[in-house]
């Protein structure tokens, strides 16, 4: 007995063949996790399983009966539960009446209310029902998002990467809950996630999509044995982070110091983020800077670039003090910015999206092709899809852009913000390369990273942040050979 | 929400003492009446429409036409002319409530400004740019109960009651289940959707429900003037409408009803003293727009 049950399922954009022929079929009670690359087809599946896009061919089987077609809100109420990869609350509302008011079509008075107090319960939000979604933790966010999940009497949860933008720690949490939601509640789960460890934790069965097909399908073992699948998608990276090339090719920095922050503090409103933050960049290095989630690595980034002006404190760029100036002045002196989420401009092209610092710069329009045809080097991927719009391009095509965008210009110094966040261990290895090669040509880099395995693969010196302080300053290797500190600031 | 009412219930006597007159305290509450429902289309359901006097003006006009040329009684008249608005927002409604943001924003625009050019053009029925003039307003008799209107303090009164039903009415649903729907529309469409809601469904009464309202206060509107001209349709006014809500402060019971007064009430004003007036609204929804962009009763419960 087949709980959910898809034949020949496919779906077309335009010409784009994003999902084609996937045979599916889950047990009741199972856990089965769908992973792959960005773009093959993952939340795709999931939409067409939730009636967001109707399905060009096939079927779909729930419970024996065909929900091909239907729409959203009739497919929730059959008892598919979805979760979403950007978390998607009532920002407004309570934790209370974000659970409550889908809970309400489903139970009627008093019951709803019980049926909530249920679901936070054992999502763990129980504590914080009176709070105002938007102002949680991203973490109790991403729990929330399931909890609303759960309301429709589902039967069949569909949770889309419930860890992105976790740190270890929390995923742990995540985790747990999931393993909850399968042994004690006995929910059917399919789950789409990034992170190995996580799938080879809880899963009783792994899919793999590729490109819009089924690669493989099989026990964790098995897949993680599976050829075609390292190949394709986990490269030998979740056993550990490593980079087909070798760092010893680079270029040897001068020792100038490029970029320096001295006892900077910066506020939001009355709390006090970064205390004496102090540190320094030479001309060339790649430096990585490490910490925990809220620990001030993005509000460092932010200081540097004048986002967040520091109330106290001196930065200096190439021998000139930056901080008071305007960001537009400070990017145009030469540093620039990977925003986390990538920030790519929607619904402007991938070519336009690359054109954009060149207004603000005003680059001779001879160089202005010479920069975009390096860029269409460094990311050959890129060719093909130039003329697509921001939200067609999947995740790892959106990193790569925005590195090749914050490329365009005279930039010397380039920040990165958790560039591999929600990107396939593949494409996470191919963008440490790309930031690599970036070096090689003469950029210097200062990473802030949650991914510490390709952070600590990658720099010549690292920085550790801890609420709001420099924790730990050294090469790697000395990060790496001290067991207990490793363990302790990064949890690796 | 006694004190609203006592307050609007004596609204007429402590006017004069602002500078207005009976006739602008029956304006003001008309209008609270219209941006009560506009309020359940922006402020609650996050849908935005520019539109609305088209049912406003629609209903005015069909009552008028029926009152003077069928010589129908004028509580008749207003329920003919709050029946034709209401299924001209049913049928608008249907054909586009699919659309969504500014495209839909346009689409209020066209239809209203389509029922502008008919009233000011179909001179034989609606009276063209002159307008229909002589709407009855002189009392009404239900069984031996008689309410003489003619009167405009009796007249204030008259439309009181509409708003206390209209103002008891919004509250009651927003406080439902569905008005707890319309919310979580707003805040996140697509997950609404997933958790089980017909969304477009709830969208579609939320837009007729507004409708509803926009025709009863178009009504009330038309007997008040005793005339009705093609401006009561045009975006001009559905424009004016949205700055009351904005004004007031969206989303909130009182915001709209107190935007709605406050505007009418600066409107009148300035008009009184220059004829540059629309200059100085103007500024001043600029200034609520950046220094108080959750308006007035938002930024009293706020400072709370």
């Amino acid at each position: 007995m087949k709980l959910l049950e898809t034949t020949g399922l496919g779906i077309n954009f335009g010409s784009l063949e994003a999902l084609q022929n996937v045979n599916f079929s889950i047990k009741p009670g199972e856990l089965r996790s769908i992973i792959g690359p960005n773009g093959a087809g993952k939340t795709t599946f999931f939409n067409l399983l939730t009636g967001v896009h109707p399905p060009s061919k096939g079927q779909i089987r729930f419970k024996g009966e065909d929900i091909a077609g239907l729409k959203p809100h009739q497919i929730a109420r059959k008892g598919i539960g979805r979760s979403f990869q950007i978390t998607a609350i009532f920002p407004e509302l309570t934790v209370f009446e974000n659970v409550l008011i889908p809970a309400m079509y489903y139970h009627k008075g008093s019951k709803a209310r019980d049926r909530v107090m249920e679901i936070l319960e054992e999502v763990g939000l129980a504590d914080k029902t009176n709070e105002v979604a938007g102002n949680l933790s991203h973490g109790d966010q991403r729990h929330l998002d399931i909890a609303i999940a759960l309301t429709c009497k589902a039967e069949l949860l569909l949770l889309d990467e419930p860890t992105s933008g976790l740190p270890p720690e929390e995923s742990l949490r995540t985790v747990e809950l999931i393993n909850k939601l399968k042994n004690e509640k006995g929910y059917t789960i399919i789950l789409i996630e990034h992170k190995m460890d996580v799938v080879l934790k809880v899963s009783d069965a792994i899919t793999v999509l590729y490109f819009g097909r089924k690669l493989a399908e099989g026990t964790p073992e098995e897949i993680q044995q599976n050829e075609e699948v390292q190949k394709a998608y986990l490269g030998g990276m979740e056993k550990g982070f490593s980079l087909s090339q070798k760092k010893g090719e680079r270029a040897k920095s001068t020792k100038r110091e490029i970029l320096r922050l001295e006892k900077v503090n910066t506020y939001y409103g009355e709390s006090h983020v970064l205390q004496d933050i102090s540190l320094m960049v030479r001309e060339g290095e790649i430096v990585s800077l490490l910490g925990r989630n809220g620990a001030g690595k993005t509000t460092t980034l932010r200081s540097i670039l004048g986002l967040t002006p520091p109330r106290t404190g001196v930065i200096t760029f190439n021998n000139e003090t930056i901080n008071g100036k305007p960001t537009n002045r400070i990017v145009k002196s030469g540093l620039s910015l990977v925003p986390a989420e990538r920030r790519i401009f929607q619904n402007l092209t991938l070519h336009e999206n690359l054109e954009l610092p060149f207004f603000l710069k005003g680059i001779p329009a001879q160089e202005k092709r010479e920069q975009l045809e390096q860029a269409y080097e460094y990311f050959p991927a890129m060719k093909d899809r130039s003329h697509h719009k921001g939200n067609r391009l999947s995740g790892g095509e959106q990193q790569m852009l925005a590195v090749a965008r914050a490329l365009m210009g005279h930039v010397n110094c380039m920040l990165l913000d958790e560039p591999s966040q929600g990107l396939a261990p593949l494409i996470v290895r191919h963008v440490a390369e790309i930031i690599l090669e970036i070096n090689k040509a003469g950029v210097t880099i200062l990473l802030v990273e949650q991914n510490a395995l390709m952070a600590l693969a990658l720099a010549d010196r690292v920085y550790v942040i801890d609420q709001g302080q420099i924790v730990y300053e050294g090469t790697p290797q000395e990060l790496l050979s001290d067991q207990e500190l490793s363990q302790n600031l990064l949890g690796v | 929400m006694v004190i609203l009412f006592a307050l609007v219930a004596v609204w007429p006597k402590i006017i004069p003492f602002i500078g207005g007159y009976t006739g602008l305290a029956i304006e003001m509450v008309i209008f609270a009446i219209f941006a009560l429902g506009f309020d359940l289309l922006l402020g609650y359901t996050g849908i935005l429409s520019f539109g609305q006097a088209a049912y406003f003006g629609l209903a005015a006009y069909t009552m008028g036409i029926v009152c003077i040329n069928f010589k129908v009684p004028i509580l008749l008249g207003m329920l003919i002319g709050i029946l034709i608005g209401t299924l001209a927002a049913v049928i608008i409604g249907l054909l586009i409530i699919r659309k969504t943001g500014i495209y839909f924003a346009m689409l209020t625009i066209a239809f209203g400004q389509m029922f502008f050019f008919i009233a000011s053009r179909w001179k034989s029925v609606t009276g063209g740019e002159d307008g229909l003039t002589g709407i009855p307003r002189d009392s009404i008799s239900l069984g031996l109960f008689n309410w003489n209107l003619k009167n405009d303090l009796s007249f204030f009164y008259f439309v009181f009651v509409f708003f206390v039903a209209a103002t008891l009415f919004k509250y009651w649903l927003v406080e439902s289940h569905f008005g707890q729907v319309l919310k979580t529309i707003r805040e996140n469409e697509k997950r609404a959707q997933v958790v089980g809601y017909n969304v477009r469904r709830y969208k579609l009464y939320s837009f007729i429900i507004s409708g509803v309202f926009a025709a009863v206060a178009g009504t009330l509107y038309g007997m008040f003037l005793r005339y009705i001209f093609p401006q009561t349709l045009d975006w001009v006014r559905s424009g004016n409408v949205v700055i009351m809500g904005l004004v007031g402060g969206l989303g909130t019971l009182f915001g709209p009803i107190l935007g709605a007064g406050v505007v009418t009430y600066l409107m009148n004003f300035i008009s009184y003293y220059t004829k540059y007036w629309q200059f100085f609204v103007g500024a001043i929804f600029i200034i609520f727009i950046l220094f108080f962009p959750r308006g007035i009763w938002g930024f009293v419960q706020k400072k709370r």
